[in-house]
């Protein structure tokens, strides 16, 4: 099996950020992978995120957005894409890429 | 009243437009960050070379990184590089005394294509074609021999500039110290 060779390290489009009864569709909430704690997330803040779809009309589509800030003290971050993730991609991959770096 | 010509000459009957100054043309140099100088070996991490690891010759006037594969090791040619797209590593070529003045910030700029109204059009328009300029092809040449002989110095030097940067399952990028 071919090691697959990646420029970015993936997450997960875990939900919005919400209250009980209320969700804010403006704020994606996102895993990303390996990372477990605040200070491991904060590495990540700034970054580019990519998701990328495909339906049966269009080739794959790349919605863009960036990591704006972290979210609790678990490792999750919040970001903000160009249009609102819908709902049906809860759960499904996204590529936080590796910049913008401020190293 | 009799004017004099004298009068007339000190008085300019139309007003000259001079531009105001104003904040928003002035020109703010981008910093170079302490992390990277020259000689620094870089990794590129977005566009066409995206992975490469490449040589740092300095910054130019626009604020941009001028780097090099160099072209003979790698395959990436004289390059213009934002600093934020870019990982820099603490592997540094001793470049001392490395002349870069004969670089032209032109040399990297696309012509403004025009569009295209046919398709025989758009295979045949030698206008937008671009063409590399001369001096960029002997200022490459140059500089790569400039760089060759000291990276051949250093032991793998020449291979690890070869090899390219990808994450592999299970590495965390938040726990790698370049």
């Amino acid at each position: 099996m071919a090691i697959a060779k990646r420029l970015y390290v993936p997450g997960t489009f875990i939900g919005f950020r919400r209250s009980k009864h209320h969700q804010k569709m403006h704020t994606q909430l996102l895993n990303i992978e390996g990372v477990l704690n605040m200070e491991d997330a904060k590495c990540y803040l700034g970054k580019r995120v990519a998701i990328v779809y495909r339906n049966k009309e269009t080739d794959a589509t790349v919605v863009w957005g960036k990591i704006t800030r972290t979210h609790g003290n678990s490792g999750v971050v919040r970001a903000k894409f160009d249009k609102n993730l819908c709902p049906r991609f809860m759960g499904c991959p996204v590529r936080v890429m590796l910049y913008p770096n401020r190293d | 009243m009799k004017v004099s010509a004298k009068t007339v000459a000190m008085y300019p009957t139309e007003r000259k437009n001079t531009p105001l100054k104003s904040n928003r043309t002035k020109h703010n140099p981008t910093k170079l960050r302490s992390s990277i100088k020259v000689g620094s070996i870089l990794i590129l991490l977005s566009g066409r070379f995206a992975g490469n690891r490449v040589v740092c010759l300095g910054q130019l006037d626009s604020g941009l990184l001028l780097v090099t594969g160099p072209y003979k090791i790698n395959g990436v040619p004289l390059h213009r590089v934002m600093q934020s797209r870019v990982q820099p590593t603490s592997t540094v070529l001793p470049l001392e005394g490395v002349d870069v003045s004969a670089v032209s910030e032109e040399w990297f700029k696309k012509p403004r294509a025009k569009a295209a109204s046919t398709e025989e059009e758009f295979m045949e328009d030698a206008e937008n074609k671009r063409v590399l300029a001369p001096e960029f092809l002997s200022s490459q040449k140059a500089l790569d021999a400039f760089i060759m002989p000291k990276v051949a110095a250093i032991p793998n030097m020449k291979k690890y500039l070869k090899s390219k940067f990808a994450l592999t399952k299970g590495q965390r990028f938040h726990e790698m110290r370049f």
